[in-house]
This record gives C-alpha cells, structure tokens and sequence, in this order.
C-alpha cells in the first residue's frame, strides 16, 4: 500500500510538471467545465424566477443537491479519467499488455497514467454552489456531520468509478466500450434534481440498476432533511462497496479473456 | 452555369462518405444519439415537474405542451445541424494533413461544408424526422396537440437551413483556433456548453433577463437554434417571422467573410510555421 501510494506521488509530480508547461490548456479544461456545470444552474435560478418550489423543494435545496452531485464526479474525474481511455483505445490499440507486465497492480497503473486536473472545474463549482446553499438553508455543520459530507462524497466517488470500470471493461470483448460508457455516464445527470420527478421506472433505474441516485440525489437530502441517515450513510456505502466488488471482479474476469492484439 | 455544376459534382463524394462513415459506425452512432435522447428526457421530466409545480398553467407564453414541444424540437435542430467541422479542421491541423489539402485543387470550405451536408442529410433522416414522428403524433393523441401548420413548417425549413449555414460558418472559424491552441477538446467544450446554453437549447431566451436577452442578440447563437423552434411553434408572427429570417441571413453573410479573413490569415501563419 505504501509502494503504491509513492508510485502515485511520483506519477503526479510528473504529470504537474507537464502540466505547468501548457497553462494555457488548464485554464481551457478548467473553465469548459465549470462553464458547463455554471450554465446547469443558471438554468436552475432562471425557473425558479417562475415557480415558488419545485415539487416541494425549494431553490436552495435543489440547489444544494445540484453542487453536491459535482463533487463525487469530480473526485472520480480527478483521479480515474484514463478508464475512459480503456474503454476507447487501450484494447484497440493492443496497449493494455504493459499493464500486465509490470509488477503492479493493472488497474492502478491505468488509472495512474493521467491526473486530469480539468476536474478542479467541477470540485469549484460543486465546492461554492454547496456551501452557498448551505449556508441560506442553515445547515449546521458539527464535526460529526463534516465527517458524514466526507463519507459520502468518497463514496460516491467510488459509485462513479465503480461504473465507469465495469462498462469500460467491456472493450476485453467488443474492443472499443466508449459509446456505452458515454450512454451510462449520460444517466447521471438524472441524480442532480430529487427522484420525485422521475416516473417510478427512471427512479428503480438509476437507484437499483445503475446507482447513480447514490452519488448525488440520495445522500445530499440527508442534509437538506429529507432522506434519514441511515438510508444515506449506509446505503451509499454500501452501494459503494457492493458496485465497486462487482465491477472489480469483472474486471479481472475481463483481463483473464483479454487476448492480446499483438503478433 | 454549366460548369459550376460540374465544379460541384467533384465535393458530392465527400458528402456521401460522411453518410457511409455513419453507417460504418451506426451502432456507436446510435449509443452516442441515446445518450443525448437520455439528456433530453431529463429535461423534458424536469419541465413537467416544473409545470405541475407552478401556480399557472402558462409560464412566459409557454403552456406545458408547447414548452415539451420546445425541448424536442430544440434536440432535432440541434441534431440536424450537426457539427464536427471543427474537429476536422483540429484533427488535420494536428496531424498536419491540412498542408496536403491545401495543395489540392479543390476549395477547402466548399470540401467541409459538403461533409457538413452529408451528415446533415444522414441526421436528419436517422434521428430528426423519426422524433418529429414520434413527438407529433404522440402529442396528437395524448395531449390532443393540434399538428403544425404547412406553413410553419415551412418556415421552420428556410430557417434550418440558415441555422445550418450559419452553424457551419462559425464553426468554421472556431476550427480554424486549432492553428493556434493544442487543447481543442477542452476549447471545444467550452464552445459547445456556451452556444448550447445562449442559443436557448436549454431554456428559451425568452426566459433570460431583458439584458441578457439584449446583450446576446448581438452574436448569431439565437439564430442558430431559438429561431427555427420559436418558428417552429408560430411564436413569431408576420413582420417578426420575417425579421427573424433577416437576422438569420445577415448572419450567414456576415460569418461567411469573416471566414474567409480569418481563413486567409491562419493559412499565412501556417506558411511561416513550415518554413
């Protein structure tokens, strides 16, 4: 575990200094990201010109809801972008044998292989939208309930990831999983405003099938008072942990049929 | 005249290669189009809950009917126009094939805008009109929406075409950054969220502040997508239809020489950069 949490460090520290080199083009991700979450919520205050609440919840509680799903994206965005890459080429191009050869756990050394700092554009927007809608909703914040934000966060964080590898480890067998992957990445945006909206069918989708209610919708009303604690704590954590195995498991299934496009 | 025409029939495989493309590809076509519908039904759940949530039935013009109709007419728009120029001028600035197109005996405008029909035309077929379908008679039936009328269809049609002109032209010109700025997928996202947002994909410009709305009616987005559907659903009426039109066509004139400038000028500074 320590090995592998220098490697990291190592892998970072690198890809800073490269990134140091093009300012330019961070500051062209970081603002075509918080553009694009900022554009989602001036949508937002422009129906709320209009309407007093939206199915009973108000402005600053979807509001809330909205800053809280970027944040477990952007964590997953910040670390774990390269699956994507795995999904798209990495098979195609026959490229995924040097994972297999090098004394490390493969599925680190993909994700390893980029830290996309485009993400800070999410976690900024996310960081502002939440605290402002806290503070106007008068959310206290104990040291207990800090430490359940976090939880919850991490654990949505893994959600994310967790469905990103498992439709990216498709490409073992159909070599390029990208349209997929973008299709169900698409349903997350379902998690930003509350499920009540959505007809039962799109609720057990997005809750049961593909949890992506568990990254935003359900574990941010636990703040807002809407959802108890023991649905949010220990339902995204679960869902955490169960996704997650899952996806694990058919990860390593997956590299145990990978044939090698090589000669 | 005669010869014009031959001129032309030399871009007609460029257009017909852009469909075969999409037919070589249509099963990730197809999961890239679902994954848009699956963004168009979030928005079309979040403006019914919107409706039920309000006081009155009607919200700045819209009844709820018209305002669903709003959102998918918007996609098809946005569907049929397509796009993509830019990520070929990118793609060949960055490979360096552009310096071999240049030496070639065709326009390389005209060549780009003939793959910008043929994706047009594919697009329209395979996505546009099916959902037109699907939205017409559904809302007939359910809803008792009564069907368009001819001529706002019509007129529907004259403004997608400029849409589409007008569309390409400025993507022409974001293209061409490429010669500029290596990072075109973040650049390009940013363009896309930005024109998505103030072309009232998402919401109409009609629900903007009168400033806002004052302020982005000096740049061509409204032209681009809130024209053919407000169009569309007979929201601009006599003179105002008109107008509409007139801005439209300005745009299309006025994006067509810029090009050209900003053409003229990238392929100088290519020239010093081959050395």
């Amino acid at each position: 575990m320590k090995k592998y949490i220098k490697l990291y460090g190592k892998f970072v520290s690198q890809y800073l200094k490269f990134m140091m080199q093009s300012k330019v083009n961070f500051f062209i991700g970081f603002f075509g990201f918080l553009t694009t979450q900022a554009t989602g919520i001036a949508f937002l205050y422009l129906v709320f010109q209009n309407i007093p609440s939206l199915n009973g919840w108000s402005y600053y509680e979807i509001l809330f809801i909205y800053g809280f799903a970027q944040l477990p994206r952007g964590i997953d965005h910040l670390f774990t972008d390269y699956i994507w890459m795995m999904g798209m080429r990495v098979v195609v191009r026959g490229e995924f044998d040097r994972y297999l050869l090098r004394p490390i756990n493969p599925l680190f050394h993909l994700i390893s292989e980029r830290f996309q700092p485009d993400a800070f554009g999410e976690l900024a927007v996310g960081t502002v939208i939440t605290s402002i809608a806290a503070a106007k909703l008068g959310i206290k914040l104990s040291f207990g309930k800090i430490i359940i934000f976090l939880v919850l966060i991490l654990a949505g964080a893994v959600i994310y990831t967790a469905i990103k590898l498992f439709f990216a480890t498709l490409a073992f067998w159909i070599k390029n999983s990208l349209p997929i992957m973008n299709l169900v990445y698409s349903m997350s945006d379902f998690a930003k405003y509350p499920n009540s909206i959505y007809s039962k069918f799109v609720q057990g989708v997005i809750t049961i099938i593909i949890p992506f209610a568990f990254t935003a919708f359900i574990p941010a009303s636990y703040f807002t008072g809407k959802t108890s604690l023991a649905l949010a704590l220990g339902g995204t954590v679960s869902v955490a942990i169960v996704s997650f195995s899952i996806a694990y498991a058919f990860w390593l299934y997956g590299i145990k049929s990978y044939e090698s496009a090589g000669n | 005249m005669e010869v014009s025409k031959r001129k032309l029939r030399v871009y007609i495989p460029f257009a017909k290669s852009e469909i075969q493309r999409a037919l070589a590809y249509r099963l990730s076509f197809f999961a890239f189009i679902l994954g848009d519908i699956l963004q168009v039904s979030v928005a079309f759940y979040l403006w019914n809950a919107i409706f039920n949530s309000s006081s009155g039935t009607i919200i700045n013009g819209f009844t709820k009917t018209q305002m669903l109709t709003y959102v998918v007419i918007s996609f098809i728009t946005v569907m049929s126009i397509g796009g993509g120029t830019e990520w070929i001028i990118g793609g060949e600035v960055q490979s360096g094939e552009i310096a071999i197109n240049l030496i070639r005996p065709i326009n390389y405008q005209i060549r780009l805008l003939f793959q910008a029909l043929g994706s047009l035309f594919w697009q329209t077929i395979a996505i546009s009109l099916p959902l037109w379908f699907m939205q017409t008679f559904v809302f007939y039936f359910t809803v008792g929406q009564p069907l368009p009328s001819l001529a706002n269809i019509g007129l529907y049609l004259i403004s997608l075409v400029m849409s589409f002109l007008i569309w390409f032209l400025f993507n022409f010109c974001f293209g061409l950054m490429a010669f500029y700025v290596t990072y075109m997928w973040g650049l390009n996202m940013l363009k896309e969220t930005l024109v998505r947002f103030l072309s009232g994909a998402i919401i109409p410009l009609m629900f903007f502040p009168i400033w806002l709305q004052k302020f982005i009616s000096f740049f061509p987005f409204g032209s681009i997508n809130y024209t053919p559907v407000m169009l569309y659903l007979g929201k601009f009426k006599g003179n105002d239809a008109l107008k509409a039109l007139g801005v439209q066509l300005l745009w299309v004139v006025l994006l067509f020489v810029l090009s050209n400038i900003l053409w003229k000028k990238a392929t100088k500074r290519l020239t010093i950069m081959g050395g």
